[in-house]
Order: C-alpha cells, then structure tokens, then sequence
C-alpha cells in the first residue's frame, strides 16, 4: 500500500513542529547524520575564523587530542606564550577567514606560492607577516626574525598536515583584500595592521560560491594528497561581518556572505567522502535560540552558545575522554621551568652575598 | 613596618637590591657623610636578608634630595647566564646574528618574558615615585662579563650548576642589553632619570673588563662602584 505523502513515517528532525528546542532551546541538535567519529588518538587539528578559535580553546579542554605543531621555546612561560598566539590554533597562522587563504596558506608552506607582499612595516617600524598581521604582538624586530619565524611556522604547518587525523576548518568570510599583482589574499586589508593601501596594489574581491568550493577542493585534494587518511569537519562562522567594504549595511553583507559560505560548505561536502558539514552557524542562529548566543553587541558569540556548540560536537563526535598527548613538550616545558626556578634560586644565593652596606 | 631608625638628612639616597653593594663597598669617609646607601633586602630583613619590597616606611626615614635606584638587575642573569635545557637564542634590532645549533626565540617572547621577570623591580621604582617628591634616577645594570668560564672566580653553589653550561657571551650580552631597554623604557614612561655605565669600563664590544668584575658571575666590584659615585656626584653638583 503506498504512502498517502512523501513525508508520512519521516523522523521528527524533519519537521519544526516536532522541534523539542521550541520549548527547551538548550536541546537543540540538529545533527542527524555524521560520517565518522573522533577516537582519543586523532590529532585534531582547526583552522578558520575567529569563531575556530573558540572551537579550538574547547577541544583543547575537553579531551580531544587538539594537535598543536607550534610551540613557544620551554623557557617562555605559558601566559606570554598564548598573548604570542602559540596554541589558540594548531600553528601560529592565526584567522583564515577565507577557503583561497587557507589554500594559499599551504602553497606557501610548501614552497609553491611567494607572495610579491612578504613583509610589512608598522608605524613603529617594527615588521609584520601580511598573511598574518597579528600574530606576534608588537611586531618583529627585524625582516630577517620575520623570515626566520616564517619558516619555523611553516614547518609546523606542514606537520599538522602531513600527521593530523581530523581537520576542523571554519569558513568565516567572503570579503577580501587581493593583491593584484599575484592574487594573494590578506587577512586584513592592507594598512589595518601593517603596510600601506595603494589602489594600483589591492582591490577589495567578494568571493562567490563556485570560487569557495574550488578552492576548498584543492585545499583537501592537497592535503589527502599528503595525508589521505584525513576526516574533515567544515563549519560556517555565526559571526556577523565587522564590516563590509561594499556600500550597502554591513547585515545585508553578512546575509549574503554567510548564505554564499553555506552553500559552499554544502557542496564541498557533499563532494568529499569522510567531509562533515557541522551547524554550528545554525545552532547559534536558529530562532530556537532567540538570539541569546549573541553578546551584547550582538556580534559576539557568548560562551553559553559556545558551549551549546561544541557540546553537541563532543556528544556526537567525541568516542572518548582522554589526556591530551603533548606529553614530550609538556615535559621541556617542566624541565625549562624547573632550570628558571634553580637560577632563581642561584642568583638569590649570589645576590645573598652581597648584602653589604652603610645602613 | 615600623623600623627603628633616626631619620637621615643626607642629601643623596642610593636604594636597591645587590648591585648597590658595590657602590657601599665603594664609599669613604667623605661620601659617607652625604649618601645613604640602602639594600632592600639588609634593611628591611636584617636577619634573613630576603626582603625584596619597598615599604612605604622608607620615606620616613630619609629626607634625601636626589634618589638613586637599583632596583632587581639579575634578571637576565636568570634567564641566560646558563644554558636553558634547551638551548636558545635571539635576533636584535641591531643584530640577527645567532649562535648555530640553537631554537631561535623571537625578540617579542623575550622582551615579554624578562620584563615579566622584571615587574618586582619595576613595582619598586614605580613605588619610589610614588614615595618621594625628588630627583630620582635609575642606574643601570653592570655590564655581562666577557668570559665566565674559569671557576675560580664562581661560588661553589654556581659551578654545581654548571653542567649545562655558561651561555655564550653574545646571548648574555643581548640579554643584558633586553633588561636595560625595558628598564630604560620604564624610566621614560615615569618620567625619571635614567643613569648609563661609566666610561671606560667596558671593552669594544661592551663587555665589562674584568678589573670592574666582582668575585661572582653578576655583579660589579667596588672599583666600578666608585666611577658609578663620580657620576652620581657630577649629577647631584655635591
């Protein structure tokens, strides 16, 4: 006997009315199929906007083996190493906003992409990488510990890649700044945080939903061409645009780009095998929220919808709960801390000699 | 607190931790009678000697017109007088020479990390500031010594600690010259003076010669305390 419609005996996922978050938003989950799970031994590694790095700081605390290549020497300690960037992701490339900067980023990294920009200077003429103008807090000191950090930092971009098991990236934007003369992509316009803004140089490039999904195809294709065992996690941030370089509101930008990275995200994974599509965008969105993930700037993503988030990511995702394995460096880092501690100790037993004086 | 002490009317104060040794050892019959000279650690401590705080009570007992500060001044010492389990160094403005075979730590991670270690005496002139309505000015830090590698002149505590070994000069002397920019960059921020080396007491390359080297791998002689006097003097036209 056939059905009397095409929706009787569907779940209830498929049906708002059915929706529990109506009532109980706290419940929401609107994931209903994944491909894979993440064991405790999966190096995850994110990438992404500044809503990954939210999503970073969660796994790193929540028994995911949250992978991080890049490290501050031992002796550095923790507190000034994460005002430097080290472990807010899993190298120091700080926010990939865009699919063509994520898949510049490993050109660059492996040699195949220089960038006519390699070096910025600031107003304080200290030095700044265009790719990641923020990354190191008052700049660096001379172009040549720019380049030498350059390629430190590239070298553990390209461990993440070749030795990472899971890869969380988050698509954040389509607006950006292109330079013109070899197509590279800043994070940041040119003279935000470094450089100079030259018309002849830069212009302002929107990117379109054909232009996301190819560039994250050759993102992947490149990274399973080194590692073909990596699981993909594609997300879209929830956070609205700061501002839009186009002359019309900047909601109305952020409409269009967040539908535009959507989609994208919809079609790369349908395109790839072991790629998941995470609503994170749509559990902060959704009406069920009633708008209470937003900050009181309305822009902000509070730390109880970025909980809700990734507590359905560790509820559907996470197969354990475990130490995470930075053992050997945890290990310098004790063994750095203890040598401050005995110099300490050291200089207090010299200065100790010298206690002398007229009083 | 409350110290026991009649108040002082000397006109010039000299205030700090160990590096103002040298300066006491330094001092005759004459320039005792007009500078006080006071380790934080002796005077406020005077037995246990670890006192490493400025009291607010200090600014009843002395009524000087000219202060002269040495506050901490081993902190680089702290962190590259050895060697680090892992060996490191780090580019300057001036210089992107490094030692080879090391991790290389950008100037940024170092500056932070020493002027962290530095904020209890940074705490101590901000403090001082606040303590005293006069002339103040900061001396810096003995310069690093060229060669430390003979025991002789290292206390025994020192040379069981040796088997990392003595960081080589040019890391200590970058150090050296890290503690004095951000102490010079302090003393610009508060507005107070800011007292350089003597004269003549370093080699070309910046190192103090060993004839101003004390007995232990940090601090100045008695001999440098006295130029270090001179200055003092020629600034404060006693």
């Amino acid at each position: 006997m056939s059905k009397k419609h095409p929706y009787v005996g569907m779940p209830d996922y498929q049906f708002w009315k059915n929706e529990q978050a109506i009532t109980q938003p706290e419940l929401f989950d609107p994931i209903t199929n994944i491909s894979f799970k993440i064991g405790k031994n999966d190096s995850v590694v994110t990438a992404g906007s500044c809503f990954a790095q939210h999503v970073a700081k969660y796994l790193s605390n929540s028994g995911f083996t949250f992978y991080v290549t890049e490290f501050a020497h031992p002796i550095i300690p923790t507190e000034i190493a994460a005002k430097f960037n080290y472990g807010v992701f899993t190298a120091r490339y700080g926010n990939i906003y865009t699919a063509r900067q994520l898949k510049q980023l490993l050109d660059r990294a492996y040699g195949f992409f220089e960038p006519v920009e390699s070096v910025w200077r600031t107003k304080e003429n200290y030095f700044v990488d265009p790719f990641r103008p923020q990354i190191q807090v008052g700049g660096f000191v001379s172009e040549a510990e720019l380049l030498m950090d350059r390629q430190v930092h590239y070298a553990a971009v390209r461990k993440a890649i070749e030795s990472m098991s899971v890869f969380v990236f988050t698509l954040g934007l389509t607006e950006s700044w292109i330079d013109v003369r070899d197509g590279a992509i800043f994070p940041l316009a040119p003279g935000v945080a470094g450089g100079v803004f030259t018309e002849a140089h830069f212009a302002f490039k929107n990117f379109e939903v054909d232009e996301i999904v190819e560039d994250m195809q050759s993102s992947i294709d490149f990274i399973r061409a080194r590692n073909p065992n990596v699981k993909f996690v594609i997300t879209v941030s929830p956070v609205p645009l700061n501002a839009t370089a186009i002359d019309r509101h900047v909601f109305v930008s952020t409409t269009y780009s967040k539908a535009v990275l959507r989609v994208a995200a919809e079609k790369v994974c349908n395109n790839n095998d072991l790629c998941d599509y995470f609503p994170s965008f749509e559990i902060i969105t959704s009406p069920y929220a009633r708008g209470r993930y937003y900050g009181p700037d309305c822009r902000e993503v509070t730390e109880s919808g970025v909980n809700h988030v990734m507590s359905v990511f560790l509820k559907q995702y996470g197969e354990f709960i475990g130490p995470d394995r930075n053992d050997a460096t945890n290990k310098d880092v004790e063994a750095a801390q203890q040598h401050i501690e005995n110099m300490e100790s050291l200089m207090s037993v010299l200065c100790d000699e010298e206690q002398i004086t007229n009083q | 607190m409350k110290l026991d002490k009649n108040i002082s009317h000397r006109p010039i104060l000299i205030i700090g931790n160990s590096h103002t040794t040298a300066i006491a050892a330094a001092l005759n019959d004459q320039t005792r009678s007009i500078i006080d000279v006071v380790n934080l650690a002796s005077f406020f401590d005077p037995m246990n000697r670890r006192n490493k705080i400025l009291h607010p009570d200090i600014a009843d007992l002395f009524n000087p017109k000219y202060i002269f500060c040495s506050f901490g001044g081993s902190e680089h010492s702290v962190f590259g007088l050895l060697e680090a389990p892992t060996k490191f160094d780090f580019m300057t403005e001036n210089s992107s020479q490094t030692e080879p075979d090391r991790d290389i730590v950008t100037y940024g991670l170092v500056h932070a990390t020493l002027s962290q270690a530095m904020r209890g005496a940074m705490f101590n002139t901000q403090k001082l500031c606040t303590l005293f309505n006069c002339s103040i000015t900061h001396i810096c830090t003995p310069p690093p010594f060229r060669n430390i590698s003979e025991n002789a002149i290292l206390p025994r505590r020192f040379q069981e600690s040796l088997d990392l070994g003595v960081s080589p000069a040019s890391i200590r002397k970058k150090l050296y010259e890290t503690h004095s920019n951000i102490a010079r960059d302090l003393c610009a921020s508060l507005n107070i003076g800011f007292l350089d080396i003597p004269l003549g007491t370093t080699d070309g390359d910046g190192f103090l010669y060993s004839k101003f080297c004390s007995k232990d791998p940090t601090h100045a002689n008695s001999l440098y305390g006295e130029l270090v006097i001179k200055q003092i003097l020629e600034i404060a036209n006693v």
